[in-house]
Protein backbone atom coordinates (compact mmCIF):
# COMPACT_ATOMS: atom_id res chain seq x y z
CA UNK A 1 0.00 0.00 0.00
CA UNK A 2 0.97 3.32 -1.00
CA UNK A 3 1.93 5.94 1.65
CA UNK A 4 1.80 9.38 0.05
CA UNK A 5 0.51 12.34 1.95
CA UNK A 6 -2.63 11.97 0.57
CA UNK A 7 -2.83 8.31 1.79
CA UNK A 8 -2.00 9.49 4.81
CA UNK A 9 -4.58 12.00 5.23
CA UNK A 10 -7.57 9.48 3.85
CA UNK A 11 -6.62 7.04 6.34
CA UNK A 12 -6.95 9.72 8.95
CA UNK A 13 -9.87 10.64 8.07
CA UNK A 14 -11.67 7.33 6.94
CA UNK A 15 -10.83 6.80 10.89
CA UNK A 16 -12.69 9.28 12.08
CA UNK A 17 -15.85 8.06 10.10
CA UNK A 18 -16.05 4.44 11.94
CA UNK A 19 -19.77 4.31 13.34
CA UNK A 20 -20.26 3.37 16.89
CA UNK A 21 -22.24 0.31 17.77
CA UNK A 22 -25.50 0.91 19.19
CA UNK A 23 -25.85 -2.52 21.19
CA UNK A 24 -23.48 -2.59 24.23
CA UNK A 25 -24.58 -6.32 24.89
CA UNK A 26 -23.98 -6.76 20.47
CA UNK A 27 -21.03 -9.76 21.73
CA UNK A 28 -22.78 -11.44 24.17
CA UNK A 29 -26.03 -11.83 22.41
CA UNK A 30 -24.00 -12.93 19.09
CA UNK A 31 -21.69 -15.51 21.19
CA UNK A 32 -25.10 -16.69 22.73
CA UNK A 33 -26.40 -16.87 19.28
CA UNK A 34 -23.36 -18.63 18.38
CA UNK A 35 -23.47 -21.22 21.26
CA UNK A 36 -27.37 -22.21 20.66
CA UNK A 37 -25.73 -22.59 16.84
CA UNK A 38 -22.96 -25.36 18.36
CA UNK A 39 -25.85 -26.93 20.56
CA UNK A 40 -28.26 -27.47 17.62
CA UNK A 41 -25.67 -29.04 15.25
CA UNK A 42 -24.42 -31.41 18.02
CA UNK A 43 -27.96 -32.61 18.67
CA UNK A 44 -28.56 -33.09 14.66
CA UNK A 45 -24.71 -35.05 14.79
CA UNK A 46 -26.21 -37.01 17.84
CA UNK A 47 -29.65 -38.29 16.31
CA UNK A 48 -27.86 -38.82 12.92
CA UNK A 49 -24.69 -41.15 14.54
CA UNK A 50 -27.36 -42.85 16.85
CA UNK A 51 -29.54 -43.60 13.90
CA UNK A 52 -26.68 -44.98 12.00
CA UNK A 53 -25.76 -47.17 15.13
CA UNK A 54 -28.96 -48.02 15.22
CA UNK A 55 -29.35 -49.37 12.17
CA UNK A 56 -26.27 -50.74 11.52
CA UNK A 57 -27.10 -53.16 14.91
CA UNK A 58 -30.16 -54.00 13.42
CA UNK A 59 -28.98 -55.53 10.25
CA UNK A 60 -26.07 -57.39 12.14
CA UNK A 61 -28.98 -58.86 13.79
CA UNK A 62 -31.13 -59.52 11.09
CA UNK A 63 -28.03 -61.02 8.74
CA UNK A 64 -26.92 -63.10 12.37
CA UNK A 65 -30.88 -64.93 12.69
CA UNK A 66 -30.85 -65.04 8.99
CA UNK A 67 -27.15 -67.53 9.69
CA UNK A 68 -28.92 -69.34 12.57
CA UNK A 69 -32.10 -70.06 10.11
CA UNK A 70 -34.12 -68.18 12.48
CA UNK A 71 -36.88 -66.73 10.31
CA UNK A 72 -38.01 -63.41 11.51
CA UNK A 73 -41.27 -63.20 10.00
CA UNK A 74 -42.41 -66.79 12.47
CA UNK A 75 -40.83 -64.95 15.22
CA UNK A 76 -43.24 -61.85 14.63
CA UNK A 77 -46.14 -63.54 14.07
CA UNK A 78 -46.36 -65.18 16.80
CA UNK A 79 -45.41 -62.01 18.87
CA UNK A 80 -48.37 -60.61 17.19
CA UNK A 81 -50.21 -62.84 18.49
CA UNK A 82 -49.18 -62.80 22.42
CA UNK A 83 -49.26 -59.08 21.51
CA UNK A 84 -53.00 -59.49 20.42
CA UNK A 85 -54.13 -61.87 23.25
CA UNK A 86 -53.00 -59.53 26.38
CA UNK A 87 -54.53 -56.32 23.94
CA UNK A 88 -57.72 -57.87 24.00
CA UNK A 89 -57.46 -58.78 27.76
CA UNK A 90 -56.61 -55.26 28.26
CA UNK A 91 -59.24 -54.24 26.13
CA UNK A 92 -61.88 -55.97 27.83
CA UNK A 93 -60.67 -55.28 31.32
CA UNK A 94 -61.13 -51.18 30.42
CA UNK A 95 -64.67 -52.27 29.55
CA UNK A 96 -64.82 -53.70 32.93
CA UNK A 97 -63.72 -50.84 34.98
CA UNK A 98 -65.64 -48.60 32.70
CA UNK A 99 -68.80 -49.95 33.23
CA UNK A 100 -68.16 -50.69 36.59
CA UNK A 101 -67.00 -46.74 37.39
CA UNK A 102 -70.38 -45.55 35.67
CA UNK A 103 -72.61 -47.67 37.81
CA UNK A 104 -70.48 -47.03 40.73
CA UNK A 105 -71.13 -42.89 39.62
CA UNK A 106 -75.10 -43.62 39.29
CA UNK A 107 -75.51 -45.54 43.24
CA UNK A 108 -73.64 -42.30 44.47
CA UNK A 109 -76.26 -40.01 42.88
CA UNK A 110 -78.74 -41.91 43.73
CA UNK A 111 -77.97 -42.10 47.57
CA UNK A 112 -77.45 -38.26 47.49
CA UNK A 113 -80.19 -37.37 45.98
CA UNK A 114 -82.02 -39.81 48.42
CA UNK A 115 -80.24 -38.52 51.48
CA UNK A 116 -80.33 -34.67 50.31
CA UNK A 117 -84.88 -35.43 49.61
CA UNK A 118 -85.11 -37.43 53.15
CA UNK A 119 -83.14 -34.46 55.03
CA UNK A 120 -85.73 -31.47 53.53
CA UNK A 121 -88.39 -33.79 54.25
CA UNK A 122 -87.28 -34.07 58.16
CA UNK A 123 -86.67 -29.87 58.40
CA UNK A 124 -90.30 -29.40 56.95
CA UNK A 125 -91.54 -31.77 59.79
CA UNK B 1 -3.08 -16.83 14.38
CA UNK B 2 -6.92 -16.97 12.32
CA UNK B 3 -5.55 -21.15 11.44
CA UNK B 4 -5.08 -21.70 14.91
CA UNK B 5 -8.68 -20.68 16.25
CA UNK B 6 -10.34 -21.93 13.08
CA UNK B 7 -9.19 -25.10 13.87
CA UNK B 8 -10.44 -24.92 17.35
CA UNK B 9 -13.97 -23.87 16.45
CA UNK B 10 -13.92 -26.95 14.10
CA UNK B 11 -13.12 -28.95 16.46
CA UNK B 12 -15.74 -28.09 18.97
CA UNK B 13 -14.49 -25.40 20.91
CA UNK B 14 -17.71 -22.52 20.10
CA UNK B 15 -16.11 -20.25 22.72
CA UNK B 16 -13.08 -20.11 20.46
CA UNK B 17 -15.13 -17.98 17.76
CA UNK B 18 -15.17 -15.05 20.06
CA UNK B 19 -11.66 -14.18 18.35
CA UNK B 20 -12.69 -13.53 15.48
CA UNK B 21 -15.80 -11.35 16.96
CA UNK B 22 -13.57 -9.30 18.73
CA UNK B 23 -11.26 -9.01 15.75
CA UNK B 24 -13.37 -8.25 12.75
CA UNK B 25 -16.48 -6.81 14.18
CA UNK B 26 -15.60 -2.97 14.13
CA UNK B 27 -14.39 -3.30 10.52
CA UNK B 28 -17.60 -5.61 9.39
CA UNK B 29 -19.60 -2.96 11.20
CA UNK B 30 -17.73 -0.21 9.29
CA UNK B 31 -18.13 -2.54 5.79
CA UNK B 32 -21.50 -2.90 6.14
CA UNK B 33 -22.63 0.23 7.63
CA UNK B 34 -20.90 2.06 4.31
CA UNK B 35 -23.60 -0.10 2.31
CA UNK B 36 -26.92 -0.05 3.86
CA UNK B 37 -25.70 3.29 5.62
CA UNK B 38 -27.97 2.78 8.95
CA UNK B 39 -26.48 1.79 12.30
CA UNK B 40 -29.18 -0.97 12.89
CA UNK B 41 -29.46 -2.67 9.76
CA UNK B 42 -25.62 -2.74 9.69
CA UNK B 43 -25.50 -4.39 12.92
CA UNK B 44 -27.87 -6.85 12.09
CA UNK B 45 -25.79 -7.82 8.92
CA UNK B 46 -22.83 -8.11 11.20
CA UNK B 47 -24.79 -10.59 13.48
CA UNK B 48 -26.22 -12.49 10.74
CA UNK B 49 -22.30 -12.69 9.35
CA UNK B 50 -20.84 -14.04 11.76
CA UNK B 51 -23.18 -16.75 12.45
CA UNK B 52 -23.49 -17.58 8.83
CA UNK B 53 -19.38 -17.89 8.88
CA UNK B 54 -19.84 -20.09 12.25
CA UNK B 55 -21.90 -22.43 9.94
CA UNK B 56 -19.86 -22.44 7.16
CA UNK B 57 -16.74 -22.39 8.54
CA UNK B 58 -16.06 -26.09 7.62
CA UNK B 59 -16.53 -25.06 3.99
CA UNK B 60 -13.90 -22.27 4.01
CA UNK B 61 -10.93 -23.63 2.43
CA UNK B 62 -8.31 -21.73 3.39
CA UNK B 63 -6.43 -20.54 0.25
CA UNK B 64 -7.19 -16.81 0.90
CA UNK B 65 -7.28 -14.82 4.65
CA UNK B 66 -10.15 -15.50 6.68
CA UNK B 67 -10.96 -11.94 6.62
CA UNK B 68 -11.23 -11.36 2.65
CA UNK B 69 -13.78 -14.54 2.86
CA UNK B 70 -15.56 -13.08 5.87
CA UNK B 71 -16.13 -9.87 4.55
CA UNK B 72 -17.37 -11.32 1.52
CA UNK B 73 -20.10 -12.62 3.51
CA UNK B 74 -20.65 -9.15 5.35
CA UNK B 75 -20.88 -7.31 1.53
CA UNK B 76 -23.12 -10.00 -0.16
CA UNK B 77 -25.29 -9.67 3.27
CA UNK B 78 -25.16 -6.09 2.98
CA UNK B 79 -26.58 -6.09 -1.15
CA UNK B 80 -29.15 -8.30 0.03
CA UNK B 81 -30.64 -5.85 2.50
CA UNK B 82 -30.21 -3.05 0.13
CA UNK B 83 -31.17 -5.65 -3.01
CA UNK B 84 -27.68 -4.10 -5.18
CA UNK B 85 -24.62 -1.69 -5.03
CA UNK B 86 -26.25 1.63 -6.06
CA UNK B 87 -23.84 3.13 -7.86
CA UNK B 88 -25.89 6.23 -8.88
CA UNK B 89 -23.92 9.15 -10.93
CA UNK B 90 -22.25 11.60 -7.65
CA UNK B 91 -21.88 14.85 -10.35
CA UNK B 92 -18.43 15.36 -8.94
CA UNK B 93 -16.38 17.46 -11.48
CA UNK B 94 -13.17 14.81 -11.56
CA UNK B 95 -10.75 18.08 -13.20
CA UNK B 96 -11.42 19.69 -10.01
CA UNK B 97 -11.31 17.21 -7.96
CA UNK B 98 -7.79 16.26 -9.30
CA UNK B 99 -6.85 19.41 -8.57
CA UNK B 100 -7.38 19.37 -5.00
CA UNK B 101 -4.80 20.81 -2.25
CA UNK B 102 -4.14 18.52 0.50
CA UNK B 103 -2.19 20.85 2.72
CA UNK B 104 -5.36 23.37 2.74
CA UNK B 105 -7.88 20.52 3.73
CA UNK B 106 -5.44 19.07 6.44
CA UNK B 107 -4.77 22.73 7.90
CA UNK B 108 -8.54 22.94 8.30
CA UNK B 109 -9.63 19.97 9.27
CA UNK B 110 -7.51 19.87 12.06
CA UNK B 111 -8.61 23.08 13.13
CA UNK B 112 -11.85 21.91 14.02
CA UNK B 113 -13.31 20.26 16.88
CA UNK B 114 -13.78 15.93 16.73
CA UNK B 115 -17.99 16.64 16.23
CA UNK B 116 -17.37 18.42 13.69
CA UNK B 117 -14.97 16.46 11.35
CA UNK B 118 -16.68 13.37 12.15
CA UNK B 119 -20.16 15.24 11.05
CA UNK B 120 -18.28 16.97 7.77
CA UNK B 121 -16.54 13.53 6.94
CA UNK B 122 -20.09 11.75 7.37
CA UNK B 123 -21.29 13.64 4.70
CA UNK B 124 -18.82 13.90 2.08
CA UNK B 125 -19.33 10.08 2.55
CA UNK B 126 -22.46 9.72 1.97
CA UNK B 127 -22.02 11.69 -1.19
CA UNK B 128 -19.96 9.43 -2.69
CA UNK B 129 -21.69 6.49 -4.46
CA UNK B 130 -21.86 3.14 -2.36
CA UNK B 131 -19.49 1.21 -4.49
CA UNK B 132 -16.88 4.15 -3.73
CA UNK B 133 -17.16 4.60 0.18
CA UNK B 134 -16.85 0.71 0.23
CA UNK B 135 -13.69 0.98 -1.76
CA UNK B 136 -12.50 3.23 0.13
CA UNK B 137 -13.01 1.73 3.60
CA UNK B 138 -12.10 -1.27 2.38
CA UNK B 139 -8.83 0.14 1.29
CA UNK B 140 -7.38 2.51 3.56
CA UNK B 141 -9.49 1.36 6.64
CA UNK B 142 -9.33 -2.34 6.08
CA UNK B 143 -5.59 -1.88 4.65
CA UNK B 144 -7.16 -4.29 2.39
CA UNK B 145 -4.48 -5.30 -0.69
CA UNK B 146 -6.05 -4.80 -4.17
CA UNK B 147 -6.02 -8.36 -5.13
CA UNK B 148 -8.06 -8.66 -1.96
CA UNK B 149 -10.76 -6.02 -2.47
CA UNK B 150 -11.35 -7.12 -5.87
CA UNK B 151 -11.88 -11.09 -4.38
CA UNK B 152 -14.44 -9.22 -2.27
CA UNK B 153 -16.36 -6.64 -4.66
CA UNK B 154 -15.87 -8.73 -7.84
CA UNK B 155 -14.39 -5.11 -9.54
CA UNK B 156 -11.35 -5.99 -11.50
CA UNK B 157 -8.03 -5.65 -9.97
CA UNK B 158 -6.43 -3.61 -13.03
CA UNK B 159 -9.40 -1.01 -12.54
CA UNK B 160 -9.06 -0.84 -8.52
CA UNK B 161 -5.87 1.32 -8.58
CA UNK B 162 -7.08 4.18 -10.83
CA UNK B 163 -10.49 3.92 -9.29
CA UNK B 164 -9.46 4.28 -5.61
CA UNK B 165 -7.08 7.34 -6.74
CA UNK B 166 -10.05 8.89 -8.53
CA UNK B 167 -12.45 8.21 -5.10
CA UNK B 168 -10.23 9.25 -2.89
CA UNK B 169 -9.99 12.54 -4.87
CA UNK B 170 -13.58 13.09 -4.96
CA UNK B 171 -13.72 12.57 -1.25
CA UNK B 172 -10.92 15.49 -1.04
CA UNK B 173 -13.36 17.71 -3.00
CA UNK B 174 -16.08 17.09 -1.14
CA UNK B 175 -14.52 17.65 2.47
CA UNK B 176 -12.61 20.39 1.40
CA UNK B 177 -16.34 21.73 -0.24
CA UNK B 178 -18.01 21.44 2.91
CA UNK B 179 -14.96 22.48 5.31
CA UNK B 180 -14.29 25.73 3.66
CA UNK B 181 -18.33 26.59 4.18
CA UNK B 182 -17.47 25.68 8.07
CA UNK B 183 -14.55 27.96 7.49
CA UNK B 184 -16.46 30.89 6.01
CA UNK B 185 -19.34 30.37 9.20
CA UNK B 186 -16.43 30.47 11.74
CA UNK B 187 -15.39 33.92 10.46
Amino acid sequence: MENTKEDQLAREVLNESIPEWINPDFNKILMDKIRAESRKRDIIRSIGLYSTIFVTIDAILLVLLNLMHVRITDISTKFQAVLGGVGELLANTGQFILIYFIALLAVILVISKISSTNYSLSRNK
Amino acid sequence: MDNLYIQKVLNGDCNAFSYFVNEYRDMAFAVAFRIVNSREDAEEIVQDSFVKAFRSLGKFRQDSKFSTWFYRIVINNSLTKVQRLKTRPDNIDLKKAECIAVDEIESVYSKLSRSDRRKHIEDALNELNMEDSLILTLYYLNENTLEEIAEMTGIKKENLKMKIHRTRQKMFYLLEKKLKSEIKDLL
